[in-house]
């Protein structure tokens, strides 16, 4: 993962394959509905840290997974950037709490080519142990 | 008197069995990038993700399974079970997640079973498990 001072560094615990992302999408919509939300959204679950400057991406990595460690257990992560879900149309929100909690988007109609193409940026590089991010 | 005594050994093998069945905790698969809107301090889970549906209070595993086969595994309560979205709410210990021995889906004779001679007078509703050869805590 390539990163820049300022940008926002993006991580995926556990499973970050289509048919689970779909899973979660459907859960997290089921949801909003099951709470009343009359125009609920797909989206996935994630968290994001942003960068300082100077920082290496393994500094980056280290130091979000530092701020999720102590809200959630898992046994492997996966990165990604703000950057790169931007280059194929995904826009985030920040949804605390948990801290660094964020949404990556997929709107009010899922898409399963949206679901693919998004287990497609979380598989680009190496999935690393959580938390200490080491391959 | 053979055939009463067969009757009275089946009903008894049909009673332990569904002893068994009663105490085995409930396995759910938990998303742990997840939170739930209305209550951040909870997990939702689907029906899909679970073995059983289980009862509200009741203490369930709660499993990451992996796409290898290794699974890890937690423990969480249940503090809702919404019927009509067949979603389940859970208060997840994140901190009690260990690696199991054993892989996802595979599921022993006994394990899972809760371990009633480890619990003290007054533990009845927060009882220990022995789980692929981990002992886990209830959470509370």
């Amino acid at each position: 993962v390539e990163v820049t001072g300022g940008e926002l560094i993006i991580a995926r615990l556990w499973r970050w394959d289509a048919e689970r992302l779909q899973m979660d999408a459907d859960r997290d919509h089921a949801e909003q509905l099951a709470a009343g939300e009359v125009d609920p959204d797909y989206s996935i679950s994630v968290f994001g840290l942003q960068v300082d400057e100077g920082m290496t991406a393994e500094e980056a990595m280290r130091a979000l997974c530092e701020r999720i460690v102590p809200h959630r257990s898992a046994n492997w992560v996966t990165f990604t950037t703000e950057q790169r879900l931007s280059e194929e149309g995904f826009k985030i929100r920040l949804r605390e709490p948990p801290p660094a909690h964020y949404d990556v988007i997929l709107g009010t109609d899922l898409d399963v080519a949206d679901v693919a193409r998004l287990a497609g940026i979380f598989n680009e590089h190496q999935r690393r142990r959580f938390p200490s991010c080491t391959l | 008197m053979f055939a009463g005594l067969q009757v009275l050994t089946e009903v008894i093998t049909a009673a332990s069995a569904s002893m068994e069945l009663a105490l085995a905790p409930a396995r759910v698969i938990v998303d742990p990038n997840s939170v739930v809107r209305q209550d951040p301090s909870l997990t939702a889970a689907r029906f899909a993700d679970a073995d059983r549906v289980p009862r509200i209070g009741e203490v369930v595993i709660a499993r990451q399974p992996d796409e290898d086969g290794s699974d890890f595994i937690g423990s969480a309560r249940v503090v809702d079970i919404n019927r009509t979205y067949k979603l389940i709410y859970l208060r997840v210990d994140w901190h009690s997640f260990r690696e199991a021995a054993s892989p996802t889906g595979y599921r022993p004779a006994g394990v899972g079973s809760v371990v009633w001679d480890t619990l003290r007078p007054g533990e009845a509703s927060s009882p220990s498990w022995q789980t692929d050869g981990l002992q886990l805590a209830a959470s509370s």
